[in-house]
């Protein structure tokens, strides 16, 4: 059996050994250049110059930073569990692979095209948590417990919003083929029908990547790194390489998914460079909002995460769903779709100013105690 | 406020960072200027100093060490003058204490040593650091004054200043105590 990779007869399964290093390398070499960006960009952000003597304008950083991590010593605590804390960067590490089997590059330039891509992108994101969780377990270390407990709820709460408001775009575009919901935006980008949706999926997809304000699970100050506070070297290395690929991977798909992938503006029949230029660009600016969020809003609590989560971004992409099946089945026009999604979008505003704007109720327990205390 | 409005101006204050040119500097190669009066190491001038021994009384560390010795026409001959800055708290007391500034704030800041015991400086030490600083400044010494004209001014206004501060634009501008002595020692 045979299969076509670049034009080249070869065998299946040195096909796929081919398309997994591919992977690989492509995905080791992005994140490296994403972790050199993001440090320079945030340091921009703060008025610092950032990376600047390793190499030409620092580019060589994070070889550096590689090289330096690839060499340290592979640390286990004594009383560690030592299969969950050895395999548990595989788990994190694995999934993210596997999300980048069906993303849609440029025409027809992918590893695998799914005819339910979509699912298998939701289905497969969404595990790399148990790895998450099982770095948690396995480091016996209380900040580490935390960390991955937090990382769990986090996960659990944002998966819904994400899920459905890319649901909106499945119905839109009545396909979970990536490849069709790319064609299906040759005229106008779902982000101009789904504002609301665009602006769930992408705070959800802040709270998937655990980066700021989501940052609850690593934070820092709170729990000194969450669930890798044990990993040195090779492995903290594999859970960073898995955030910033899942930093890209998700660039990629929401440029997909909502901005138009590389059939708006010019359509599909323009060369391949175009549409480098153009995915490029459109993940491009979902990443530089990713850096700028992070670089302006500090991180949120728990029970503020949580509660964003459940009372505000799920009802509201409830509604969405609702609102775009009438907008189907009554075959109306679709700039009620951009209206109503304007509409939502001050509603998400407003409510979230609301809340945060409305004093922090105690709970009963809390509320008794402190007036005891008083 | 309208909602979201934080937010937003937040986002916009650091965009706004982007366009600005760095506030860091690569501090081996490059160095900010050192403000005229800031707090820095202590120099001491030996032609300036008459070994009254203000500045050893004024030192809460006792850390300014001036033995003396009385010479015939009654002036006092400086036979140690020694300084353990491994004490020194640079708190500059000294140098408003001194009534002729020969000692003064103003020199280097870089003051890291590999051993510790050289930071205990004795006269021929001190001498040397006053004269590089006064070669790289061209005899001018920190309150502003020259090697050649000295006149009453102070480089540290405080609230026992009876002369004016010396005219050198610093993070304080040129300023000038009422009702005291200006440059010349004419009342104004």
């Amino acid at each position: 059996m045979n299969n076509s990779l670049f034009g080249f007869e070869i065998n299946v399964w040195l096909d796929a050994l081919a398309r997994l290093g591919l992977i690989v390398g492509v995905m080791t070499v992005v994140a490296m250049g994403l972790i050199y960006g993001e440090r320079k960009i945030l340091a921009r952000f703060q008025q610092r110059v950032g990376p600047q003597k390793t190499g030409p304008f620092g580019l060589l950083q994070s070889v550096a930073d590689a090289v330096k991590l690839v060499g340290k010593e592979d640390l286990r605590p004594n009383a560690a569990d030592p299969w969950t804390f050895e395999l548990a960067p595989y788990f994190v590490f694995i999934p993210i692979f596997l999300g980048f089997v069906s993303l849609p590059f440029l025409l027809d330039v992918n590893i695998r095209l799914l005819e339910l891509g979509l699912l298998y992108f939701i289905a497969v994101s969404s595990v790399n948590i148990v790895g998450w969780v099982m770095a948690g377990w396995g480091s016996d270390n209380r900040y580490a417990m935390i960390g991955g407990m937090r990382a769990a709820a986090q996960a659990i709460s944002y998966e819904l919003p994400l899920v459905l408001s890319l649901v909106t775009v499945a119905m839109l575009a009545g396909s979970l083929n990536l490849k069709d919901i790319v064609e299906g935006q040759a005229n106008v980008p779902y982000v101009a029908l789904l504002p609301l949706a665009f602006v769930v999926f992408f705070i959800s997809t802040l709270a998937e990547m655990n980066r700021p304000p989501f940052d609850i699970p690593i934070g820092e100050s709170e729990v000194v790194g969450g669930p890798f506070v044990e990993y040195s070297g090779i492995r903290w290395s594999m859970f960073m390489l898995g955030e910033y690929a899942s930093l890209w991977i998700l660039s990629v798909l929401t440029a997909a998914v909502f901005l138009g992938g590389y059939s708006w503006p010019f359509g599909e029949d323009f060369g391949k460079g175009y549409q480098l230029v153009l995915m490029a660009a459109k993940s491009g600016i979902f990443i530089f909002l990713v850096f700028w969020v992070r670089a302006s809003i500090p991180r949120l609590r728990i029970d503020q995460l949580m509660s964003y989560s459940w009372k505000i971004l799920l009802p509201l992409s409830l509604v969405q769903v609702l609102v775009v099946g009438f907008v189907q089945v009554y075959e109306l026009p679709d700039a009620f779709l951009t209206v109503a999604g304007v509409g939502g979008l001050l509603a998400l505003v407003s409510i979230t100013g609301r809340a945060v704007a409305s004093s922090r109720r105690l709970p009963g327990a809390a509320r008794t105690m402190r007036s005891e205390a008083v | 406020m309208a909602y979201g409005l934080g937010i937003a101006r937040g986002m916009l204050v650091t965009l706004r960072h982007v366009v600005r040119p760095a506030i860091t500097v690569n501090y081996p190669e490059q160095q900010r200027e050192v403000p005229v009066r800031a707090r820095t190491n202590l120099l001491w001038f030996e032609e300036r100093c008459t070994g009254c021994s203000t500045c050893a009384q004024a030192c809460p560390d006792g850390c300014i060490l001036v033995q003396t010795s009385p010479r015939a026409d009654g002036t006092l001959n400086i036979d140690r003058y020694e300084i353990d800055f491994r004490i020194c708290m640079y708190c500059g007391l000294c140098t408003e204490a001194c009534p002729y500034q020969a000692i003064q704030a103003g020199g280097r800041y870089n003051d890291a040593v590999y051993v510790f015991e050289t930071m205990y400086r004795d006269r021929t030490d001190l001498t040397r650091e006053a004269q590089k600083y006064l070669g790289e400044t061209g005899g001018r010494y920190p309150n502003g004054q020259t090697q050649d004209r000295q006149p009453l001014t102070t480089s540290m206004p405080t609230a026992r200043s009876r002369v004016n501060v010396a005219g050198v634009a610093g993070p304080f501008g040129p300023q000038k105590l009422p009702g005291k002595l200006d440059r010349d020692g004419h009342k104004h």
